[in-house]
Formats: C-alpha cells, structure tokens, sequence
C-alpha cells in the first residue's frame, strides 16, 4: 500500500528528529561549558592550564585600590579543614599578588581532590587572572599533613570601575570515588 | 465505552481481554488511553490527599518528611505522565482520524505498543512507594545532587521516566503522521479542526523534548552509577546544567499539558454559542507562537541560580511575550461567545470554567515571570497556586470538558445532565477553595515541599485542605456519571449538539468500529 510506505516515511523523519534531539541533550554540556567560558558566567574563573599574561604596566599604579577576598568551602569538614590564610587582601590591578591556602588532613587516609574556584560577582571572573594556583593540579594530602597551597594571581586593569571588591571562593572535592576529567 | 463493539466491518477481532490487548484499533486505544488517565488520576489524588491531610495543621500528624516529600514527587510525576499526557493522546487517538476523516491512526501496531507500555512505566514508579529508602522524594524536577540521593528506587524511577517518554514520542509521532498523510482529500491543513492543529503542534514539541528529557536523565544515570561527573562539581561538572537541560524539557512540556485544551475549548465554544470560532486562523498562528517561544524561556524556572543581569531580563522578557498569543486565544474564545445564543451544558460550563480560571493562572505566571519578584516567589506556595491554576481547572477542567461533549458520541447515550453540572458546580467550588488561598500563603512565605509549617499559615491551609478533599470526592461523581453513562441512557443523535459541526458529528453514535474506510466529502 502507497498510504502504508509514505506513513512509515513520515516516521522515519520523525524518529530521527528525535535521535538528533537526544543526541543535542548531550551536546548541551560542551556548550553550557564554552558559553560560560567565554562570557565568564557562573563565575567560572576555569581551572584548567591556561595560564594568563597579564600585561604589567607599571605605569598604571596610581589605580583604584580593591579588595580581594578569600573564602572556602570544605565538602568533609570531619576529615579536611581547607582554610585562606588572610580573608581579604587589598591589591591594585595589573600587580601580581600571592597568598596561599592552608590544608589540614585530619584523617587516617591519604585524601586526594581537587579544588574548585568561582569568582563572584560573576562578571568579574574574567577579569581574575591566576598566574599559578594548587587549583590547577589535583592535590594528595597524607594523614595528618598540614599543606600550604599557594596562589599568585592578579586582577586585570579593564575590571569596571564599579566592583571594587571581589570574592574568590574555593570548594574542596575528593576524587576518590570521581572519575577525573581534564 | 466498552459499548463501542458496533463491528459493521468483515474483520474479525479478539474478545474479552485479548481484544484490548492486541488491539490496534484507534478508538479501543483511545478508550484504554482515558481509562489508564482516570485510573491514574484517583492514584495521584491520593496522594494529594496524604499531603493535604498533613498540611491540615501545623506540626506532623500522619506522615513521616520522608514519606512527605515522596508523595509531592509523585504525585507531580503521576499527574503529569499518567493523568494529562495519557488523557490527551487518549482523546486524539480517539477524535483525530474521525474529525480529518481517516480511516484509522497511521501506524497502528505503533499505537498498541505506545499505549501498553505506560502501565508497565507507572507499575515500576509506582512500585518504588515499597523500596528500601523510599520512593523518590527530591520533587519532580530531579535537581541533583538531591535526586542522586534517592535509595533503590532511583533506576526505577529513571527507567520508568524513559519507559514513559517513548510512549509519548511513539505516541507524537503517530498523531503528525496521521494528520500529514491520513486527512481525507479536499480536508487541508486550514479546515483542520483546531483539536488536531493543536494536537500538530503539541506532538512537535513532544518529539523535540522528551529526547532531551531522556538524555538529561540518562546522565544522571550515570553520574550515580557508572562514576561520570555532568553534574557533580568535584568532577568538573556543574549541578546548575541539569536545571538548564531539565527546563529546556520542562518549559514546552507545560505548553504540552495545556495546548490541546486549547484546542478542545476552541472546539466546544462555538457548539454552545451556535456561532463559528471567531478568528480560526489567528488560533493557529497562536498556537504556533507560542510552541515556539516555549523554547527560549526556560530559565524563568530558575531565576535564582545566579544568571547574569543580562539573562534574567531576556528570560523575563521573553517569558511575558506568551501573554500576547494567549491573550488572542482567550481574546478570540470571548468573541466567539460575544452575541451568541448560547446554551450552559455541562461541557460548556466546564469550558467557560477553563477560560476564566486558566486567565487566573495565566495571571499569576505574569507576576512570576516578573525577575525581581519572583526572588520573592520563588518556591512558595504561590508557585504551587499558579501551576494548579493552569493544570487543574485549566488542562484538566478541558480533559473533563472533552469527556462530556463527546460522551453521548463515544457511547451513544446521553449522560445526566443534571449530575454533570452538580460535578461541574462541586468541582469549581472545591478547586477555587483548595488553591486560591495558597497565593495568600505563598505571598506571606510559606514554601513549598515541606511537611511542616509555622502557625501564621495555619488556617488558609485548613481551608485549602478541605477544598482538596471536597475537590476529590466531587471526582467519584464524574466515574459513576461515565460507568453509568457507558451502561446506557437517553439515546443520543448523530449529531448530539444542536450547534455541533464537523466530520465527527456526521458518523452514528457510537461510531462503527471502522470508520471513514471510504473516505467523506469533504465541503
């Protein structure tokens, strides 16, 4: 029957749309990931290897000072404290400052994970270059080990006039039980 | 509606259970359709109920928060997947091919299989309720990282969700075939009834979103079991990308749930005010709009995520554009009554109901759409007022709506009137009474899924679980009026309605079992 082919037909088309769409789902990650990389939503500062050069001008001193401030977030606070060292640094864009992280394991284990930044306010992620963080590589904490994490980081001169402080926050995950992803 | 067994046609089928199980048949399939939905639909009121039952004073009276916020979950799922969906494609399998003159849905064997695979979904949600830890009871939305802390029932749940979202694409995909290929001739797209140009657009937007359902459930599949990280941060991945992938399901799904009673109060309007529809093709071209913009909307669900200025105002934007092409629906329904003569039986006055009702609703999603007051809405009870505004007296005051127009046609008997408008009367009454009171609650903060509140909210809570309870056994009138309705009655005319037009008033009532096989003329 010519009705019966041309049916079958229509579903075919329908069915691959649907394919397309199942297979778009998982296309949406990537481009979840791209989209806020690029526009530094989420207050994705991105801790991957992509180290910035920054442009020092010294001639550019006589800026606006601001405020950098430092938070965490320990997932298993039983096991690890993950504390800044100072809570707030004031520092003139376009210098490159440093200031470390302190890590405790209080476990019997050997913890190993990875530390997670946001920038917030959102906007001023991209302006946040980080030179050289622990968050850059995954960390291993023996028993009882009490670890200085350092970061060296400056804040871009083309930061808005109008943020003049900036929090960056740390969130500490175990990657025992994840799979790593690069 | 088993009363339907009028075989003028030489081909023999099956009795008894096997009948309804190999049948291929579109008004079998759309008979079991709306009896799976109205089994479905006393399951979810259920568990309705076992929620309002402990909200009806403060502090923990029947239920333990486990078992609470189990029964919001499900209840979500049951009403959403088990009563609208179902009932829906029951009423296209059953009107599509008789209101575009075809003989038949397009892939029958299809249409077996979409149908008998929703009972084997809902047996394995619904078997979850007896698991170790629970069924699941993250709400509806399956947020992680909280949905992946779900007990044994978490693949039950995710299966069943797959199980059900192939029935419905198997389901959307027969619905575009049959209205593309199957229309008898000289019926073209704009003499469509707007039933089946609504059910057109409704199953587009179901085959391009329950994939993406699939996929986002998928994923949290194997965040929980096979160690990928799309959501868990400690892996490089972003929780917030779920709530992106779920509402770029979630948003058209809502439009999914309310577009074919748009085309059901489209259809009965007209027959009760004994003029046309007004403005036929400014509905389709509504309804196409307003598929379309179901799809860059979605982050109005999620406002508070932290979205930059900049998103939240398209998303605003965007979102109240809807208004303008719903505004010309409710625009052209109001016309089409204006200086009619119009009659009130009872899929009238559930019609009119649904107008004024759903514009609540309608209303009170103008106000969440607003960015800077939904921080203040967001999860509270007005967010629960406003989607049971738009869902019960909206989508299923039309299933109801469309079950008492064509009753008489299905069955070939009249239903009683006057206990049809009891319904109608006790129905409104309830629901107004149950969900209007919780926009008092949610404006004053009270939010929702918990089991548990502080005293300023007490009474508006007692009054809406009274409504709720109300609202349920009103419900019983409606199953005996249908049993009864099915068992006999006043013998009803081929054409039913005095006002009625279209291809399906023009075949006896009840319908031959095989119809349309010679196709009609088509004015």
């Amino acid at each position: 029957m010519i009705e019966k082919k041309v049916n079958i037909k229509t579903a075919k088309k329908l069915i691959f749309i649907c394919f397309s769409m199942f297979l778009f789902s998982f296309a949406l990650i990537p481009l979840y990931n791209v989209i806020c990389d690029v526009t530094g939503l989420n207050g994705n500062t991105s801790n991957l290897k992509e180290k910035s050069d920054i442009n020092l001008n010294v001639s550019n001193i006589n800026f606006e000072k601001l405020n950098v401030q430092f938070i965490s977030h320990e997932v298993n606070k039983q096991n690890l404290e993950f504390k800044p060292s100072e809570f707030q640094i004031e520092v003139v864009p376009g210098k490159i400052y440093s200031t470390y992280y302190v890590a405790t394991n209080k476990s019997k284990s050997i913890i190993t994970g990875q530390a997670v930044p946001s920038v917030s306010p959102n906007e001023a992620s991209k302006y946040l270059k980080k030179i050289e963080c622990f968050c850059f590589e995954e960390q291993q904490f023996k028993p009882g080990e009490v670890v200085k994490l350092p970061i060296y980081f400056a804040v871009d001169e083309k930061l808005p006039n109008r943020i003049k402080t900036l929090t960056l926050s740390y969130s500490f995950f175990e990657s025992a039980k994840v799979s790593k992803k690069d | 509606m088993s009363s339907v067994v009028n075989d003028t046609h030489h081909e023999e089928h099956p009795s008894g259970i096997m009948r309804w199980i190999t049948t291929t048949n579109h008004k079998d399939i759309g008979t079991l359709y709306l009896w799976f939905a109205m089994i479905m639909f006393f399951i979810g009121g259920l568990m309705a109920l076992v929620i309002r039952s402990e909200l009806f004073q403060p502090g923990l009276q029947f239920v333990d928060p486990q078992f609470f916020n189990s029964m919001t979950t499900m209840h979500a799922l049951v009403m959403i997947f088990g009563v609208v969906m179902p009932a829906f494609t029951g009423l296209a399998n059953w009107m599509i091919p008789i209101m575009i003159g075809g003989p038949d849905m397009a892939l029958p064997r299809m249409n077996n299989w979409s149908f008998w695979i929703l009972p084997f979904a809902f047996s394995m949600l619904l078997s979850t309720l007896w698991m170790d830890g629970g069924a699941p009871a993250g709400g509806w939305t399956l947020y992680p990282p909280l949905s992946l802390q779900t007990g044994d029932a978490f693949p039950f749940l995710i299966f069943a969700i797959h199980f059900m979202g192939l029935s419905s694409i198997m389901g959307a995909i027969n619905v575009v075939a049959t209205i593309l290929n199957m229309r008898a001739p000289g019926m073209t797209l704009m003499k469509m009834p707007l039933f089946v140009w609504t059910w057109l657009i409704t199953a587009f937007l179901l085959i391009a979103v329950m994939p993406v359902l699939a996929g986002g459930v998928t994923m949290l599949l194997t965040d929980k079991f096979f160690g990928t990280s799309f959501f868990n941060a400690a892996g490089g991945g972003d929780p917030v990308m779920f709530q992106h992938i779920f509402w770029f399901f979630g948003h058209p799904e809502v439009y999914i749930l309310i577009l074919p009673s748009f085309g059901v109060v489209s259809a009965i309007i007209p027959t009760f005010a004994r003029k046309p529809l007004f403005g036929y093709s400014s509905m389709v071209y509504a309804t196409a709009s307003i598929a379309f913009l179901s799809f860059i909307v979605w982050a109005h669900h999620m406002f508070t995520v932290g979205m930059p200025l900049a998103g939240e105002v398209f998303f605003m934007f965007a979102t109240m554009l809807i208004a303008v092409p719903t505004g010309v629906k409710v625009f052209n329904w109001v016309t089409t009554m204006w200086k009619g003569a119009m009659t009130f039986e009872t899929p009238m006055l559930f019609a009119i109901g649904f107008i004024i009702m759903f514009t609540i609703g309608g209303f009170s999603g103008l106000m969440l759409a607003i960015t800077p007051a939904d921080f203040q809405y967001h999860d509270t009870y007005f967010v629960v007022a406003h989607f049971h505004y738009v869902l019960v007296p909206g989508s299923i005051f039309a299933i109801m709506a469309a079950c008492y127009f064509w009753l008489p046609k299905w069955t070939g008997n009249m239903y009683p009137e006057t206990l049809g408008k009891i319904h109608f009367w006790l129905s409104t009454f309830f629901v107004n009474l149950t969900f209007f009171p919780m926009h008092f609650v949610g404006l004053a903060g009270m939010p929702r899924r918990i089991p548990d509140y502080s005293l300023q909210f007490a009474d508006y809570n007692m009054i809406a679980s009274i409504g709720a309870f109300g609202f349920g056994f009103a419900q019983l009138i409606f199953l005996y009026l249908i049993i009864k309705t099915i068992k006999g009655g006043k013998k009803a005319t081929d054409q039913v309605w005095e006002g009625a037009e279209g291809l399906e008033w023009t075949l006896s009532s009840p319908p031959p079992y095989h119809s349309f096989n010679t196709p009609p003329a088509i004015k």
